[in-house]
């Protein structure tokens, strides 16, 4: 195994994304084959030459991989499915592109199709008592945890409502976005109420989606004649959970801090370095807790990072330029591929209106229920 | 302001490795140093604890259980903090700090096979 780090050899060559989308009657396998042949033909690539595929999904059911890929051709190749909550599509990613970097596979595809409404939480099955019925409810987690900062920094709610007005005009440039319409600052805080100070256009859509990436090792850009100059290195894959005992926002932010330092001793960079970051921001003050925590600001800086306009598209480092889980929208399973698409169609410079300029260097990080984090580095050559 | 319950109490799982309490008693192991359960013994405490943040829930999020009312965190013991429904009619009636205790709800919450068997706390009344 080569590992990760500036040299890695593990590199995305093709990414592909099925528009995320409200509720409908889209079938999964239309979900999943378009964002897996776009990945395949941005790659250049043929189906016969993938050697191992991942597929995440929360809500579809068994088999949804082999069951989807049959309509691309039977190859032979594993087929595995994968569930982190919010972050399946990113612990696929993980799991691709290690083993890409282990050897075991020299070609090898991520996948995430998730359709909103089948998801099941293992925690209702624990058999253990709990004192509130909002206890599945990530809202009212989200709205104690803002209220919380808030007062601690003596903020008014603007100050994370900023972080939607940023975000929704991101995705107003993304045409696989969900959300496609520009949010004021008054169209934020005048949406109705959901918990506390957060408001339904400050908490993220649900809805249906796919993801993908195809993932290469160095020699197979050699031998399949790959075009270098699109090709996107990998250079940190970090998985953790929560450690310890703390207040829920102390965990949340613990969490992200210790994965994203992890993250960048292993891609061998700080956060100065960094030109976008896609984070999860289901609810705006995860934006502003997540900021700090990556070390992109100081602490307690996280409103003022966003309010100087620091972290907008063509800002010291672009936060969320695809629109972030608040625009693009949160399917869940490809939630965090879709991350990685954003980052290196960024790197490419193939983003197009919403392209932060000279993007090098990128931090796809994902935090998923139970708590879980995942965090990749994408690095141009 | 609804009135104080007295002697309603919760169990909790008490370690017999670091001594720390976990909740609830039949936790699977020690949250602190994840003891086997067996190592520990389940002990009553009165129910309540301290506020440490609340909210008002503006939209029906679960079933059966219509907005607003108001949740908050509770901390059951020290460092062990819970999601629990707030029993009074506004958030202005609250402050981060106060001691709570459980209180008659405004509406009954049926227990669900999710384990939810909810409680609904209020500021301590002063005696």
């Amino acid at each position: 195994m080569t590992g990760f780090g500036p040299g890695s050899d593990v590199f995305v060559v093709g990414v592909g994304v099925h528009p995320y989308e409200f509720k409908g009657s889209t079938p999964y396998p239309r979900l999943g084959l378009t964002a897996t042949r776009a990945a395949l033909a941005d790659a250049g690539i043929d189906w016969s030459a993938v050697q191992s595929a991942y597929v995440a999904t929360t809500a579809l059911g068994m088999a949804t991989g082999r069951v989807m890929f049959q309509h691309l051709g039977s190859t032979g190749i594993p087929v595995i499915q994968v569930e982190s909550a919010s972050a399946s599509g990113s612990a696929a990613f993980r799991l691709a592109t290690n083993e890409v970097a282990s050897g075991r596979a020299e070609v090898a595809l991520a996948l995430g199709v998730d359709k909103f409404g089948g998801a099941r939480r293992a925690m209702a099955q624990d058999g253990l008592l709990k004192l509130s019925p909002t206890w599945a409810v990530p809202a009212v987690m989200f709205g104690l945890i803002a209220r919380a900062y808030l007062r601690r920094h003596d903020l008014p709610v603007e100050a994370m409502a900023r972080v939607a007005v940023k975000n929704h005009h991101n995705a107003s440039l993304n045409p696989n976005a969900q959300f496609r319409k520009e949010r004021t600052l008054e169209d934020v805080l005048g949406s109705p109420k959901v918990v506390g100070d957060l408001t339904v256009q400050q908490c993220c859509p649900r809805g249906d989606g796919a993801a993908a990436a195809v993932v290469m090792s160095e020699a197979a850009l050699t031998r399949l004649g790959i075009d270098r100059s699109r090709a996107v290195r990998v250079t940190a894959s970090v998985a953790t959970s929560q450690r310890g005992l703390a207040d829920p926002e102390a965990m949340a932010v613990s969490l992200v801090h210790e994965s994203t330092m992890l993250a960048y001793d292993q891609a061998g960079i700080g956060p100065e370095d960094l030109d976008v970051v896609e984070l999860h921001d289901a609810f705006t003050i995860e934006e502003l807790l997540y900021a700090e925590a990556m070390n992109l600001c100081g602490a307690g800086q996280g409103a003022e990072y966003v309010a100087s306009g620091a972290s907008r598209i063509g800002g010291s480092c672009a936060v969320n330029p695809s629109g972030g889980l608040l625009g693009m929208g949160h399917p869940n399973g490809p939630t965090g591929l879709g991350q990685v698409a954003e980052i290196v169609t960024q790197i490419r410079g193939e983003a197009g209106a919403r392209q932060h300029p000279g993007a090098r260097l990128g931090l796809a990080h994902m935090v998923g229920l139970g708590e879980v984090a995942f965090a990749h580095v994408l690095s141009a050559h | 302001m609804p009135e104080e319950v007295d002697g309603t109490t919760l169990s909790f799982l008490q370690c017999g490795r670091c001594e720390e309490l976990s909740f609830p008693a039949e936790a699977y192991g020690c949250r602190a140093c994840g003891a086997d359960p067996r190592e520990g013994t389940t002990v009553e405490r009165p129910a309540g604890g301290v506020l440490r943040e609340y909210a008002t829930v503006h939209l029906d999020l679960v079933a059966g259980l219509p907005a607003p009312y108001v949740v908050g965190w509770i901390e059951l013991a020290p460092g062990l903090i819970v999601e629990s429904l707030l029993a009074v009619d506004s958030e202005a009636d609250l402050e981060p700090g106060v001691t709570v205790r459980p209180a008659p709800g405004r509406v009954d919450v049926p227990a669900t096979d999710d384990g939810v068997q909810a409680l609904w706390f209020a500021p301590a009344v002063a005696s």
